[in-house]
């Protein structure tokens, strides 16, 4: 089960992949959406960490691209710190929206192993 | 008329006295020309005189006319009886004309052609009736006069009222109207030489056998320029010189030898009508000037607001009932860059059409189904294509009926408001990110720390850690804080209503708040308060709604004391849901009550317990609920508790 980070930030990338690592994760990297959707076509990605304010390509343009490609059922947990965030409410795979300095890391492993658990029983009874 | 204002008895004795007087004198006066029948005159001051005085002061001074009639006549010879009838026909006369004249709105002043028409037909031509058959009937009972004389008299007698109403009673009440003369010097003198003119050819006139038509230019003379005064003094000079000279110098246009009572009736016949036609038109001019005076002072009124409309700074354009324009102020032509002749007769459209249909639609059912005023920000396009932002307000405007008869649009652009209002949350935006992003990272470097990620610690240095991780969530609490504070003011806190299980929320913030709880030893207890209605979804914000339970609750834990507890209710009441927030801590003292929800409002004693209080939560808490059309109010004993009670509606509003 690899999850896909997207994150621009060099110490939010190491501190998120440490800790995935940790709780058992594969984990894999992209520093913006452009490189995000390269990854996704090399990778099998279950589930994708996504932040928002980004160069080159920003989270929602990722969100946009993606949905027009092949991955895009792959569910999203959105992780910013920017509070303006009127995220597309309509992306139906967005499971969470979570403010970085507000959430503690064990709730985001929780969580992450919540939608996890959920995207997989989705395929298995596909 | 008072003249003895404590006593008016007196007064009205001396007024009476006055009036007999004036009634006298004239009486005998106007007897001297009395032809055929000694009684009777065409020259007849005193009914003019006694129906005017009943006009202007009231009909209660009727006894001034009755003593006067009486003793003027009982001095002719006719027996005591008849002067009797005779000066109550006289009194009935002036009773009746006056109540008429009264009864049918006539304004002592002439104002109107309307007025004038009254007077001639209730008090020349009619009252005047009453006198003159009471008196030739009484007459002809005692055989004063012979039946075949009966139409005769009647006729002059008649005459003689009506000419001594038509000239006497206009004379003294438009002598009463006028309450100041507003002539200049220039005025007073033409009015003078007028006079002395006028007086000088009808002396001609009557002396000789002139002809009478040439008074007709100062009877128009006078009318015109000295309107109803003028009209009637000039009147009475020739009504007074034509007598005179008729009766007494036996000469004149009218003079008839050998019929001296034939004569003056074809004398006063002509007074009589030239008198009313100048007096007509004199009333007729004044109130054509007057009208046109009025019409001017309201040419001026309308100029000014014209101008000011013209003028304003704001948009504003006026539409008929279907929208065409009528009219179009500068700032319009500025803020559409159309020029007025461009907009006349077109719809608003011209600039308009760039929200969705739904927009005009509302628009529409507001001004013409619901007749309001609509009142929306509004994206336009200018004529060269260039979009703006507009705050548009545009209004009904009724008939009489209370159909629409125009539409007021009144535009401001706002366009460099929402520029500006567009950079500061742009930048409130950008700091809360970059100030979040340190945070964010210390918080979660800590943790992993805590959580030993990265090995065991050591107790000692584990305390410290745990301290710095503290701090660190001091402050992402205060950016957080500062955000919604901020956004509150602006009037735009980001609301993102979802239908919300408020008990679910309540008891997440609980368990969230439980490890903090349990350290000190607190009890925590949810009740529910067990209702026929089943608590329902609510439409709400759930962030901001868990982060006012939060700030309840951390407060109810901070400030507690050691073993105390915290008691959360969740109830119904009517169409609202209650929450209670009840704690064993510090309470709230009386002095610290009323600005217990200011922004950065801390109280001495939680200063006291615990330095990492932001004063912010309350605050926050209160513009939420507040903002949702809900209630947030508290019962406190110092030292003893805090009980906080929230009602939410169940349809909170939209923010």
């Amino acid at each position: 089960m690899k999850i896909l980070i997207i994150e621009d930030d060099e110490q939010y990338q190491s501190i998120l992949s440490r800790k995935l690592t940790s709780s058992g994760y594969e984990v894999e990297v992209a520093i913006n959406g452009k490189d995000a959707l390269i990854k996704l076509n090399k990778n099998k990605i279950s589930l994708i960490i996504l932040d928002l304010l980004m160069p080159e390509m920003s989270g929602w343009k990722f969100m946009y691209e993606m949905s027009r490609t092949q991955h895009k059922n792959i569910p999203i947990i959105i992780l910013t710190n920017a509070s303006e965030a009127a995220y597309p409410s309509r992306v139906p795979l967005v499971m969470d929206f979570l403010i970085k300095a507000d959430v503690s890391l064990d709730e985001l492993v929780k969580k992450v192993g919540k939608h996890m658990s959920a995207g997989e029983t989705k395929k298995k009874s596909k | 008329m008072t003249l003895f204002k404590k006593r008016p008895d007196v007064n009205y004795i001396l007024i009476n006295a006055f009036l007999t007087s004036a009634y006298f004198i004239s009486a005998k006066l106007g007897l001297l020309f009395a032809v055929s029948v000694e009684q009777v005159t065409l020259f007849w001051p005193p009914v003019g005189i006694s129906l005017a005085f009943l006009l202007i002061f009231g009909k209660k001074y009727w006894p001034g006319v009755f003593i006067g009639a009486f003793f003027a006549n009982v001095l002719t010879s006719e027996p005591v009886g008849v002067a009797l009838i005779i000066a109550i026909g006289n009194t009935l006369e002036a009773l009746v004309g006056t109540y008429l004249l009264e009864r049918f709105n006539f304004n002592k002043s002439f104002v109107s052609l309307t007025d004038f028409i009254r007077f001639i037909i209730l008090g020349v031509i009619v009252s005047t009736v009453i006198s003159s058959t009471v008196g030739v009937t009484s007459l002809w009972l005692v055989g004063l006069i012979q039946t075949d004389d009966i139409i005769r008299i009647f006729g002059i007698w008649w005459l003689g009222d009506a000419i001594g109403d038509l000239i006497f009673a206009s004379l003294i009440l438009i002598l009463f109207s006028e309450k100041k003369l507003f002539w200049s010097f220039e005025k007073g003198i033409e009015f003078i030489l007028i006079i002395i003119a006028t007086t000088l050819i009808s002396i001609l006139v009557f002396l000789s056998q002139s002809i009478i038509y040439i008074l007709f230019p100062f009877f128009v003379l006078g009318a015109i320029r000295f309107k109803k005064l003028g009209s009637v003094a000039l009147a009475l000079i020739i009504s007074v010189v034509s007598v005179w000279g008729t009766f007494f110098q036996q000469s004149g246009p009218f003079y008839i030898p050998g019929n001296l009572e034939l004569s003056l009736l074809h004398l006063q016949l002509f007074v009589g009508i030239v008198t009313a036609t100048y007096l007509g038109l004199a009333i007729a001019i004044q109130e054509n000037a007057e009208a046109r005076d009025r019409l001017q002072d309201l040419n001026t009124d309308l100029r000014k607001f014209k101008l000011a409309v013209a003028y304003a700074s704001d948009h504003i354009i006026i539409t008929d009932a279907d929208g065409k324009i009528l009219y179009a102020n500068r700032a319009a032509v500025k803020t559409t860059g159309y020029s007025t002749k461009e907009m006349l007769g077109k719809n608003p459209s011209l600039w308009g059409g760039q929200m969705p249909d739904k927009f005009y639609e509302k628009m529409w059912n507001v001004i013409k189904n619901n007749k309001k005023t609509f009142r929306a920000e509004v994206i336009n396009k200018r004529k060269n294509g260039i979009l703006y932002s507009s705050a548009i307000g545009i209004s009904p405007v009724l008939d009489s009926i209370g159909n629409i008869a125009f539409y007021v649009g009144i535009e401001r652009d706002i366009t460099r408001e929402k520029e500006i209002d567009r950079m500061k949350t742009e930048f409130i935006s950008l700091a809360s990110h970059q100030l979040r992003t340190p945070l964010g990272i210390n918080r979660w470097y800590l943790e992993m720390l805590l959580y030993g990620d990265y090995g065991k610690i050591p107790i000692r240095i584990r305390r410290v850690v745990h301290d710095i991780y503290k701090v660190n969530n001091r402050l992402i609490t205060l950016v957080n804080n500062l955000l919604s504070v901020s956004r509150i003011q602006e009037g735009k806190p980001l609301n993102k209503p979802t239908e919300t299980n408020v008990i679910n929320l309540i008891k997440e913030e609980i368990s969230r708040i439980k490890p903090e709880a349990d350290k000190y030893g607190l009890q925590m207890r949810l009740h529910l308060h067990k209702s026929k209605v089943k608590f329902p979804l609510i439409k709400i914000d759930a962030t901001k709604l868990a982060n006012v339970l939060m700030n309840l609750l951390s407060n109810a834990v901070k400030y507690n004391v050691i073993n105390g507890s915290v008691d959360v209710y969740a109830g119904i009441a009517g169409k609202m849901i209650k929450i209670v927030i009840k704690d064993t801590g510090v309470g709230i003292q009386n002095k610290d009550k009323e600005k217990i929800f200011q922004k950065f409002y801390r109280t001495e004693d939680a200063t006291n317990m615990r330095s990492d209080g932001s004063g912010l939560g309350l605050f926050v808490s209160k513009s939420y609920i507040d903002a949702w059309g809900g209630r947030i109010y508290f019962k406190s004993h110092h030292k003893r508790g805090t009980t906080f009670y929230i009602y939410l509606p169940f349809q909170p509003k939209k923010v």
